[in-house]
């Protein structure tokens, strides 16, 4: 694994129009780069990326198996006891998922080591799945790649068969906070995969779900049965509608059980359940004893932190925070501290991805800081040798 | 032998569709109806209608005695749908503060006196806006 310079396609403005990728640049700032990509072997895609992002989402099932038949385990993980019949009976039911993305720490030597699981409401899709795909086959025609030039993504096509396999004909919900330019790019692209694969759809802001009686509707009235949601469980459950009997009724996706899976204290019981697994660093949930045997190197990260926000790396004397955010008051892990590789001072995080049961591609994001957040910088890869 | 080398993303000589602006349905797909066929289609269309509004009465009263059945119907220990808006039995709260408490029709919610195609074909209130404050102060539910 290496990082290189390299030339940004003259005309990128014009042909990120074209696919319709809106959020090149966030609030001023840069976001997608391509005046870099990150250079792998097909050994270490397939040794490093690959078969841990398999054998970690195989763990992952067995470890909810274990949690949804142990209570205890459920309120560790802070999920409210309300919400355990939603997550019990989709587990039962064994309603399918759509996608997921691991974040690792890889810089080319050793194993990659586990950071978090984005389970629930993964982005930076698009531009994993396409962006970065058409970036590849632009390179390649321009002699700027040689043609054999590959990149660990099949996101699209699997995604479009993954609709088709779980939709069982149902007209698709597609759900999001709308006024986000990249949660609605995200909804845009997965509704026009499930459109791909045969799919009726509409796209919905969260603020126009209506509850009727029994169920969930939209505007029009029309049945909420089967819903993509780009919006977290706990916020789900926390809003006025989480206890709503129509919760259980309708499908969702991601599902309830997913919500197992989201949050940071799962890292503390895969590492009870799998202690020593090469992808996996110690974790331990901060009231348990045996988070003082990770001394003064870990990092310390709310059960709900999301995009990086009030995760602390402590390093000795050293002390390093991301964005504050208000998460914490839900409890905390310590997870031995695990630097994030430094590529002439860029740190990238790589995110495995998840399409059903299948590893089914790769996007990294960098960022200057130790901790990766949602100014981080999307950059493609490509696969040499 | 040589074993051919593992390809992680071909998809062949063209990249993938445009996305956010691709069509409805799949890349070719059938070609539109012929007039002649649009007629036959109407006419026959038409026919299965009449039959279908005895279908849709017969399933009115059914639906008033069911109300909700689970959508796929594979899930013959799934909760009855008719709960008035309890909580499901668990009454206790986490130690996280951002649980809400739900009584029945939004304290947030917008009342839409929405009348129209409900499912059970009865005339009733539907609340919107239950959905969505507890990420307002956080830009967004996506990327975790």
């Amino acid at each position: 694994m290496r990082r290189e310079i390299s030339a940004p396609r003259p005309d990128f403005e014009a042909r990120a129009k074209e696919i319709g990728f809106h959020y090149a640049s966030t609030d001023g700032d840069l976001y997608w780069d391509e005046s870099a990509r990150y250079v792998f072997s097909p050994q270490e895609i397939e040794d490093k990326l690959e078969r841990p992002t398999r054998e970690l989402h195989a763990l992952c099932l067995r470890l909810v198996a274990r949690v949804v038949a142990n209570d205890d385990l459920l309120r560790r993980l802070g999920i409210p006891p309300f919400a355990f019949d939603a997550i019990k009976q989709s587990w039962a039911r064994r309603d399918p998922s759509l996608y997921g993305r691991f974040d690792f720490a890889y810089g080319g030597e050793g194993d990659a080591k586990l950071l978090e699981y984005n389970a629930d409401t993964p982005t930076s899709l698009y531009e994993s799945a396409v962006v970065q795909w058409f970036w590849l086959e632009q390179m390649i025609a321009r002699g700027g790649l040689p043609k054999g030039a590959d990149q660990f993504n099949s996101l699209h096509e699997k995604l479009i068969a993954r609709w088709r396999e779980i939709s069982l004909g149902r007209f698709l919900h597609l759900s999001c906070m709308s006024q986000g330019v990249e949660d609605a790019g995200t909804i845009a692209y997965l509704e026009d995969c499930a459109r791909q694969a045969g799919l009726r759809t509409l796209a919905l802001d969260m603020g126009d779900i209506g509850l009727d009686g029994p169920c969930f509707v939209d505007r029009q009235g029309r049945r909420i049965d089967f819903m993509f949601k780009l919006y977290p469980w706990e916020w789900m459950f926390a809003d006025a509608f989480g206890r709503a009997p129509a919760l259980l009724r309708t499908r969702f996706v991601e599902p309830p059980w997913k919500m197992i899976l989201s949050g940071k204290g799962m890292l503390a019981l895969l590492w009870e359940m799998a202690p020593g697994h090469p992808n996996l660093l110690p974790s331990y949930f901060e009231d348990d004893p045996r988070a003082a045997s990770l001394g003064d190197r870990y990092a310390r990260k709310p059960l709900y932190s999301r995009e990086g926000a009030d995760i602390e790396l402590i390093d000795g004397a050293s002390k390093t925070r991301g964005p504050s955010d208000g998460y914490g008051a839900e409890g905390y892990i310590r997870q031995a501290l695990c630097p994030l590789p430094d590529f002439d001072g860029r740190r990238p995080v790589l995110g495995g991805w998840l399409v059903g049961d299948a590893p089914a591609g790769m996007g990294i994001r960098e960022d200057i800081s130790p901790i990766t957040s949602n100014r981080s910088r999307f950059v493609p890869h490509v696969i040499l040798g | 032998m040589a074993t051919p080398r593992k390809q992680f993303g071909k998809r062949g000589i063209k990249p993938p569709p445009v996305i956010t602006h691709a069509p409805e349905g799949l890349a070719g797909g059938p070609t539109p109806l012929a007039p002649t066929q649009m007629r036959t289609l109407a006419i026959t269309l038409g026919l299965l209608g009449a039959a279908a509004i005895g279908v849709f009465a017969a399933a009115q009263a059914h639906n008033r005695r069911e109300n909700c059945a689970p959508p796929e119907g594979s899930n013959p220990d799934g909760p009855p749908c008719q709960s008035s808006g309890s909580s499901s039995g668990h009454g206790g709260s986490s130690g996280w503060s951002g649980w809400s408490a739900y009584s029945g029709s939004s304290g947030n919610s917008e009342s839409s006196g929405h009348s129209g195609s409900s499912p059970s074909g009865r005339a009733s209130a539907v609340s919107f806006g239950g959905f969505g404050h507890a990420g307002a102060g956080h830009g967004g539910g996506g990327g975790e």
